[in-house]
């Protein structure tokens, strides 16, 4: 396999006339593999043939996103991110949704803090991978920003913010939990931005954000789908080869300090049921704590018998549902329990409850229940490479966050890494009441 | 065998129930579907939520495991079994790692021939329901589909939700929960679908134990009356507090995916409302920037009539711009005023887009499920692309008009009444405007 890639890296530098390397391969299976490659401007791409299906994923990620940003000028990566879609000199305004849309394919993209992503998959014929390339590499560093589509396209994402924020009470909750939370990590600034900073989005300070952090040294572009990867990478070569690589800023990575005391937050809002979330700081997701933290995660919140929902949802009837959300942060984020309750329940009990249930964690797990964990995340890993899409989002998250795409395939080795008899001392550094900041949204008047 | 991809479709009658397979060994990996016919449309009046209260109840606990044991069982494994009612049909939905598929399926079969129906277990769950379905009043997007349903087919069996209503879930008896059971629970009821890492023999057996030990008969069937169509324009204010953006809805009941117009149609809407590109999104977003979303949907595959329904929602201080253009764009549409390039773009983007509705075993299973609960063979899957192409430009045009009336139609607006109503009543002079409470129906108390 090795050898027949090495060899599409020198078709691919020879067509292109630019410099492709092979910079590491991973079989997973029979059916799975991917191969990392470099061009000598720094764009790194990640092939995965998979031909389950005449289709192919193609995902372009940039090591950039909200917590990028500058603090009084939140929002502004989402904003770019939505202004991507507005054209260049060769591809004029519409054309790329007009021309993806023919081809079957409905352009996407999300934003969050770590990264920003853009995403097209279509049928494997015609010229659909040539055209995808010509597209993303056009837009990669030649976007125009006019101040009309600018304007217009920030009344959408002030109208976005009022959806999934304002006029949300979760929404609203996510945002006022992280902003108690973190007190100087970026990650207490919301992805969408604030309301008054949108308002105040300048054409020249997106721009200059664009020309910063979009350039092919700071992107991986992911092909996953039945497409032969020599050829596939030689059109990549040829597509993006004369981009040029740029200076990228230094990391300027900020330390949350330890929380030391418990927070809460109280929203209210016109709601029939409270929600109540309870949030403890959480390891970044290649941390040793945060394999362990699955497992416990699955043992707390998944299924009818785990011990958050029966306790809550079951035995004391004070919620009819309850989650957990372990975001794979790139750097330390937060473990959320989130609890629908039940209208009129108590939420000092629920909280009591919940720290109740994390506090007997310290007397281990039992075997059936490690097992239920185990196959749990094992079901769940294949379930996300079950389609191109999901292969090529796996591929791009790990190689965006960590440099290594192979994390992608390997989370069975993580958990099996994990001692049983250590996860009481990996839930008693997290779930500690002093980590925890709650927050809450109860009925009543205020916010939107 | 039908096959026109690398997966192929499997259709047997096995025991007097329906099998649908598809093999991929790609991953070691089973999902499965077994679906129940009908759904809750066949709930009788007084009684809404009675079939999402005998799915769930069903995984609560059987004559050999209790309700902990039994969960214990299938979570050990790592499965994951749920039910699931919609208003045609209510399916088990379970996926399970390949080596643990004979254990899972036994707890179904278990569920399905044995549930224990315990009152003990029946009366929390219903008050799990009854808090979910209150829940639901709190997101706006929600909120915004209950009363559309209830506005569209007021006074129908079908404008009551899939869930249940509060009333009448609150005076569910549980005997009634049994004798349904009893009387539904039929092989000739139930289509089981299969895709994944097992051969179309183990398929053909599981679903031989799910089925040995149900009742034989005939299952039952449902009928409805015929559905309200709205004359004139009606418009419902769901009246919440503090919104500064509208959660809109225009709708107008349409077709059954079985109509001889529902492709023809569907491909319409698509091409006023179905991408990025279409009309409707060009003019709300692209040209106003009202809305961060706007689209029209139709279900093609539902074997009941489903609405056509275009969703949006505006900053408070433009709703009723965007209400009255709307409004225009759907008259325009209900009249067949449809550019041919529209069409024709739409029609490149759904052949185009085909392949990847179908791509995974999961997919085609699901695509080709729909296709047979609404009576129609499995392999119509792989029709579906000749029969868009065949379509003519003015096929379109004459279903859109055969199908909608440009007079009459159902508006819903999420919105703080006092903000938005009197400006609404000197906008629309002719539409029936009607405020509701985002509560109503809830049984609260909020004064």
């Amino acid at each position: 396999m090795g050898a027949a890639l090495e060899r599409a890296a020198v078709v691919a530098s020879r067509e292109a006339g630019v410099a492709v390397s092979l910079a590491g391969h991973f079989r997973y299976n029979d059916v799975l593999m991917a191969a990392r490659f470099r061009l000598a401007n720094g764009l790194t791409v990640l092939l995965l043939p998979d031909e389950r299906a005449q289709i192919f994923a193609y995902q372009t990620w940039f090591r950039v996103g909200s917590k990028h940003e500058d603090p009084e000028k939140s929002g502004m990566a989402h904003f770019l991110e939505h202004l991507m879609f507005k054209g260049t000199a060769r591809h004029p305004l519409g054309e790329l949704d007009r021309e993806m849309e023919r081809r079957g394919s409905q352009t996407n993209a999300a934003t969050w803090v770590d990264w920003t992503y853009y995403v097209e998959t279509l049928a494997t014929h015609g010229d659909n991978f040539a055209t995808v390339i010509d597209f993303e590499s056009d837009r990669m560093t030649r976007l125009i920003l006019d101040a009309q589509t600018f304007e217009s396209e920030l009344e959408v994402v002030k109208n976005e913010r009022r959806m999934s924020v304002d006029n949300s009470p979760s929404g609203a909750l996510s945002e006022a939990l992280y902003s108690a939370a973190f007190t100087s990590h970026p990650y207490r600034r919301p992805t969408i931005g604030l309301m008054a900073h949108l308002e105040q989005m300048q054409r020249d300070a997106v721009e200059h954000f664009y020309r910063t952090y979009y350039a092919p040294n700071n992107a991986t572009v992911v092909v996953a789908g039945a497409l032969d990867p020599t050829e596939a990478l030689v059109q990549l070569a040829k597509g993006y080869g004369g981009l040029a690589a740029q200076a990228l800023p230094a990391a300027n990575r900020i330390v949350e300090p330890e929380q030391r005391e418990a927070r809460q937050v109280t929203l209210t809002r016109p709601v029939v049921s409270p929600i109540v979330v309870a949030a403890f700081h959480a390891p970044a997701q290649l941390q040793p704590d945060f394999a362990a933290l699955e497992l416990l995660s699955e043992v707390l919140v998944v299924g009818d018998n785990a011990r958050l929902y029966r306790r809550l949802v079951t035995e004391d009837e004070l919620a009819s549902d309850v989650m957990g959300v372990l975001v794979p942060f790139a750097e330390p984020g937060l473990y959320e329990v989130v609890v629908n309750a039940r209208p009129g329940a108590d939420v000092g009990q629920i909280v009591r409850v919940i720290q109740e249930e994390l506090d007997h964690l310290a007397d281990g797990l039992s075997a059936q229940e490690v097992r239920k964990a185990r196959h749990g995340l094992e079901l769940g890993l294949y379930d996300g490479l079950k389609d191109v899409e999901g292969c090529a989002e796996a591929l791009g998250h790990y190689e965006t966050n960590y440099k290594d795409y192979t994390l992608a395939f390997t989370g069975m080795d993580r958990w099996s890494k994990v001692e049983v008899a250590k996860l009481p001392e990996a839930a008693a550094r997290v779930f500690s009441p002093t980590n925890r900041t709650v927050a809450v949204v109860l009925p009543g008047e205020g916010g939107a | 065998m039908i096959g026109k991809s690398s997966l192929a479709i499997v259709q047997e009658d096995v025991d007097g129930a329906t099998l649908l397979v598809i093999e991929d060994h790609s991953l070691p990996v089973v999902r499965f579907l077994v679906t129940l016919r009908p759904g809750a449309e066949s709930d009788p009046s007084g009684q809404a939520g009675l079939t999402r209260v005998l799915m769930d109840l069903s995984l609560r606990g059987t004559t050999t495991d209790d309700r902990q044991a039994f969960n214990a069982k299938l979570e050990e494994m790592g499965s994951h079994l749920s039910a699931v009612t919609g208003t045609e049909a209510a399916m088990w939905r379970g996926i399970t790692l390949r080596r643990h598929l004979d254990p899972t399926l036994a707890l179904l079969a278990d569920a399905m021939a044995r549930p224990a129906l315990q009152p003990d277990e029946m009366t929390p769950l219903v008050e799990e329901i009854v808090e979910g379905l209150r829940a639901d009043r709190d997101d706006d997007e929600t909120l915004a589909e209950i009363f559309l349903r209830r506005s569209l087919y007021e006074g129908h069996r079908l404008g009551r939700s899939p869930q249940g209503e509060i009333p009448d879930l609150q005076g569910l008896a549980s005997d009634a929960v049994t004798a349904a059971f009893r009387e539904r629970l039929r092989p000739g009821a139930v289509v089981a679908a299969f895709a994944g890492d097992l051969s179309v023999a183990e398929a053909r057996a599981a679903l031989q134990r799910l089925v040995a030990d149900l009742p034989k008969g005939a299952p039952v069937t449902s009928t409805l009356a015929p559905l309200p169509r709205p004359r004139g324009v009606k418009v419902v204010i769901v009246d919440k507090p503090e919104r500064t953006q509208v959660q809109l809805r225009l709708a107008r009941p349409a077709l059954s995916g079985r109509d001889a117009d529902a492709l023809a149609f569907w491909l319409g809407v698509m091409a006023f409302g179905g991408t990025f590109t279409a009309p409707l999104l060009h003019e709300v977003r692209d040209v106003r920037g009202w809305s961060y979303t706007a689209h029209a949907g139709f279900d093609r595959l539902g074997r009941l009539v489903a609405p056509m329904v275009f969703r949006s929602a505006p900053g408070l201080e433009v709703a009723l711009d965007c209400v009255a253009l709307e409004l225009d764009l759907y008259r325009k549409l209900a009249a067949g005023e449809l550019a041919s390039e529209a069409i024709e773009l739409a029609r490149s983007y759904v052949l185009n887009r085909y392949p990847l509705e179908i791509a995974t075993s999961s997919d085609l299973l699901m695509a080709a499920l729909r296709h047979q609960l609404i009576g129609q063979e499995p392999e119509e899957v792989f029709q579906i692309p000749a029969r868009l192409a065949a379509i003519q430009i003015a096929d379109v045009g004459a279903a859109l008009r055969r199908t909608l009336d440009p007079a009459g139609v159902v508006v819903v607006m999420v919105a703080t009444a006092s903000a938005i109503e009197p400006a609404v009543r000197a906008r629309f002079p002719e539409a029936e405007v009607r405020v509701v409470d985002f509560a109503e129906g809830l049984g609260l108390n909020r004064s």
